[in-house]
């Protein structure tokens, strides 16, 4: 999800712009929304039983809520969970070191902060909100750059509808389904991320810098690898798979996108 | 068991786990179709991060009783369901690629 990504040339009108600005801000609020939530992990090592309570609460699991409804929402790139994800968890990283520096003033300066950034991306939107107004159509979803020529290649699997023909229980069965697989495996994720340093602290004896690192390896790790993630429209592409020419295999998913 | 053992195992588990969410949330629309994709991956989200609070809230509880040698086998257990989760949710709605 590199910024050039994201350029959109002059001469496409008012909507790319407003669509361009969007995208802007959308990006710039994961990277905001993580700087402080990564400050706030640090900075609750240190009380782990209150940990869950404190960064879970309900206004934060709205924003996160926001973020990745936001993330479908990013309009020259819809298909980069894992890239968004890897912005946000970036930012965390860098609130989590930021957070440390700041560790004798009891986390005071890493709040100051964690407030001022959330207040300008409050401000930020709802400038964009009063310069474009809800209820005008939003502009048509354009293709990735890079991929000139006639829209048709990955078009018709977005086009189609898996669920037609499917009965209500069936799709009442999947969505929940869907919600489990969701409660149960962040649930195992950022436990073992919220514990990992209880755990190294007091069960493997390490030092409380040792244990420190462990959680800064731990956040390092998932952003590295969300980072390097694959784009996901690999998935759809319905030409040839192998040695299909150099779109197909510039394309290919390196490890994971797929399962 | 080492330190050391008890560090690499989380590293693993991180790297192992780190690509799943966001693939996941990448996958519903493939699953259930792009149009209506949009409302179910926020609900998931929500879903995700009520379960962050539940589970790790559960497992405090569990550490309070039992001490913090709970705390890899309740990862583990978490795991089986999820495997699972996903795996019927692979029979009933197969990613359309």
């Amino acid at each position: 999800m590199s910024p050039s990504r994201l350029k959109v040339p002059k001469d496409r009108g008012g909507a790319e712009a407003a669509a361009r600005r969007f995208d802007r801000l959308s990006l710039w609020s994961f990277a905001f929304l993580g700087l402080p939530d990564g400050g706030r992990r640090r900075l609750s090592g240190d009380a782990p039983q209150l940990q869950s309570l404190d960064r879970r609460s309900w206004a934060h699991a709205g924003g996160d809520h926001g973020r990745f409804g936001r993330c479908r929402a990013v309009r020259r790139a819809p298909d980069d969970a894992a890239g968004v994800a890897g912005v946000i968890a970036t930012a965390g990283c860098c609130g989590m070191v930021a957070a440390a520096f700041d560790h004798r003033r009891a986390g005071v300066v890493a709040f100051v902060v964690s407030g001022a950034v959330d207040v300008t991306a409050i401000l930020l939107w709802l400038g964009h909100r009063s310069r474009f107004r809800p209820g005008v159509p939003p502009p048509a979803r354009s293709r990735r750059r890079g991929t000139p020529g006639p829209a048709t290649e990955i078009e018709p699997a977005v086009a189609s509808d898996p669920t037609s023909g499917w009965g209500r229980s069936r799709t009442t069965v999947v969505l929940a389904l869907g919600l489990l697989v969701f409660f149960l495996f962040a649930g195992l994720e950022i436990s073992a991320s919220q514990w990992l340093a209880s755990y190294a602290r007091h069960r493997l004896g390490l030092s409380a810098v040792g244990a420190g690192v462990c959680a800064f390896g731990f956040w390092a790790a998932v952003t590295a690898v969300r980072v390097c993630s694959p784009r996901r429209p690999s998935l759809r592409h319905p030409g040839p798979s192998r040695g299909g020419g150099p779109r197909a295999s510039s394309r290919a998913p390196r490890s994971c996108g797929r399962r | 068991m080492s330190p050391l053992a008890s560090i690499i195992g989380f590293l693993v588990l991180t790297v192992s786990n780190a690509g799943v969410f966001p693939a996941l949330a990448a996958m519903t629309p493939l699953r259930i179709g792009e149009a209506r994709a949009h409302h179910p991956i926020a609900l998931q989200v929500s879903a995700g991060m009520a379960g962050g609070a539940a589970i790790s809230a559960l497992i405090g509880l569990l550490i309070i009783h039992s001490g913090l040698v709970v705390v890899g086998p309740t990862l583990l257990g978490l795991g089986l369901p999820v495997m699972a989760a996903s795996a019927t949710l692979d029979r009933l709605a197969p990613v359309v690629a």
